[in-house]
């Protein structure tokens, strides 16, 4: 035993050393949670006075190239009278709001062409260490009155959300041996789009379901958004405040505008502090873009990563001001085949969107609307089953 | 005498390069049976993960046991090499399984780092006395 010791000391001790580190590292990555102590935070001084709302004048509908599989509910003859009670007050916002900020919309701070604006972007800037509790989440309330002063009417059913300011119909499609759902999203106002993390908190390991992030939030539609904690790296700029402005080469990411608008950025051509700066309320940071100016930016050979299969998807885009679409896919299981990348970028194209941009897909991918779960999310393929994922990009108030 | 030193020094040679067989056979395995449940995600890390047990050991000591020169090795370069093919297979494996998880860790420096000294100090043992 003795001499068994004396000539594999060296191997076992090793061995110890390496497993024990080896488990550390595997419980740091996926489950020990880090609360950042404090977030860096870098609110604009004038933010108030750049959140220009644009108009929803087009009342564009999703395309009807697919086939629709989605059957509506019967309406009653109250609910049809509701729903055009709803119509009419969300066409009065949309085109009061459309008045006001005409003005707000010419002041827009255009990126491409404001380099010395970006250059003195630092004197805009109010940088502060804020505890993560404070930030910026706590802002239903507030909106929750807005809705009570407007005489806000609101019409659901399980395919459809109808008030003053937002219009959601949800429909499925069929597609590439998978199911399809699309939320058509139109709002009277970009504040109504927003971003959510799990816990209300910004860190590594900080999971929650989409579906109870969603119903933290008051969410009428949420879908799983870019799963920041994953990375260590890259921007993560929500609802208007900087929490990680690392920028990773070769990152495409989606920056929503005050206005609504969105654009996809590289994060080694911009400073995440001049995104701030030109209004941008979110980054999403996963990629790649699939669709930009109404055209296929992804080919055939383009992949997430390493992922070569089909698999569940999710993705945004906008139609048209504030015209979106939320699009979740199924995939790994026997009844849904899941998409590629391509084939995600052909569906979105479809819609007629001019902007798409591809989440955090696979077993993250989740639509929440209404109080449900609209998809088969699954990891495995054998279960439904949600996934933990560290945000969402969800409408409401 | 001087050639029973020789055989045994080639027969503990041959001893170690059929250990690494069955680890080289592991990390195929491994590999393998990861794409399979990953959804045709995969990561170059998981697919050599098997050449450092492989290049370094199997073969390695294969050559040395097979040579017809007497090459005669220090311990501390036996125990630093296979502790730096140890730590390399290890860190493409942990990193495979953040690779195709979709995620980072600065963790992972800490097995290239340790895998280079052993390596490093390897070298400089290697035809110590």
């Amino acid at each position: 035993m003795r001499g068994y010791w004396r000539n594999h000391r060296f191997w076992i001790i090793y061995s110890i050393l390496l497993a024990a580190f080896t488990t550390y590292a595997l419980l740091d990555v996926f489950l020990i949670p880090h609360r950042y102590e404090t977030v860096k935070s870098i609110k604009k001084i004038n933010a108030s006075s750049n959140s220009s709302v644009s108009s929803s004048s087009d009342n564009k509908t999703v395309s009807t190239k697919y086939n629709n599989n989605t059957k509506y509910n019967n309406s009653t003859d109250n609910n049809e009278e509701k729903k055009s009670k709803v119509d009419n007050k969300y066409k009065e916002n949309t085109e009061n709001k459309d008045n006001e900020d005409k003005d707000r919309k010419e002041n827009k701070v255009s990126l491409k062409n404001d380099d010395n604006n970006a250059n003195d972007s630092n004197s805009e800037y109010d940088v502060e260490s804020v505890d993560e509790d404070s930030v910026e989440y706590n802002n239903i309330n507030e909106s929750n009155e807005d809705i009570e002063n407007t005489d806000n009417i609101v019409y659901k059913d399980d395919y459809t959300y109808k008030d003053a300011n937002i219009i959601i119909s949800l429909t499925t499609y069929r597609k590439y041996d998978t199911d399809i759902y699309v939320a058509d999203v139109k709002l009277s106002s970009a504040d109504y789009l927003k971003t959510a993390l799990a816990e209300n908190t910004y860190g590594r390991n900080i999971k929650a379901y989409t579906s109870v992030i969603a119903e933290e939030n008051n969410a009428i539609l949420a879908i799983n958004g870019d799963f920041y904690g994953a990375q260590s790296q890259g921007y993560v700029i929500r609802n208007g405040v900087l929490y990680r402005s690392s920028a990773v080469k070769g990152n495409e990411d989606l920056a929503i505008y005050d206005d609504g608008s969105f654009e996809i950025i590289e994060e080694s051509k911009i400073r995440a502090e001049e995104l701030l700066n030109a209004g941008t309320q979110q980054v999403l940071a996963f990629g790649p873009a699939l669709v930009e100016n109404g055209k296929i930016s992804v080919s055939e050979k383009d992949e997430v990563g390493k992922a070569m299969a089909s698999n569940p998807r999710t993705a945004i885009g906008l139609i048209d001001d504030l015209h979106y679409v939320f699009v979740v896919s199924d995939g790994r299981s026997s009844s849904s085949k899941g998409l590629s990348l391509y084939q995600l970028a052909q569906f979105m194209e479809g819609l007629g969107v001019k902007t798409a941009y591809n989440l955090d897909g696979g077993g993250s991918s989740t639509m929440y609307f209404n109080g449900r779960v609209i998809n088969n999310p699954t990891t495995n393929g054998r279960t439904i089953k949600e996934r933990e994922v560290s945000d969402i990009v969800y409408i409401g108030y | 005498m001087y050639t029973s030193v020789i055989n045994n020094e080639r027969i503990q040679a041959l001893k170690r390069a059929k250990i690494y067989i069955p680890v080289t056979l592991f990390c195929m395995l491994f590999g393998w049976i990861y794409e399979k449940f990953s959804f045709g995600v995969y990561s170059n890390y998981m697919i050599y993960a098997f050449v450092f047990p492989f290049i370094g050991g199997v073969v390695f000591w294969f050559l040395i046991g097979t040579s017809k020169k007497k090459i005669s090795l220090n311990k501390i370069f036996i125990k630093c090499h296979s502790a730096s093919i140890a730590t390399f297979t290890v860190g493409f494996i942990f990193k495979c399984v953040l690779d195709i998880y979709g995620t980072t860790s600065n963790l992972c420096n800490v097995y290239w780092i340790a895998g280079i000294a052993f390596a490093f100090i390897a070298v400089i043992f290697c035809f110590r006395k």
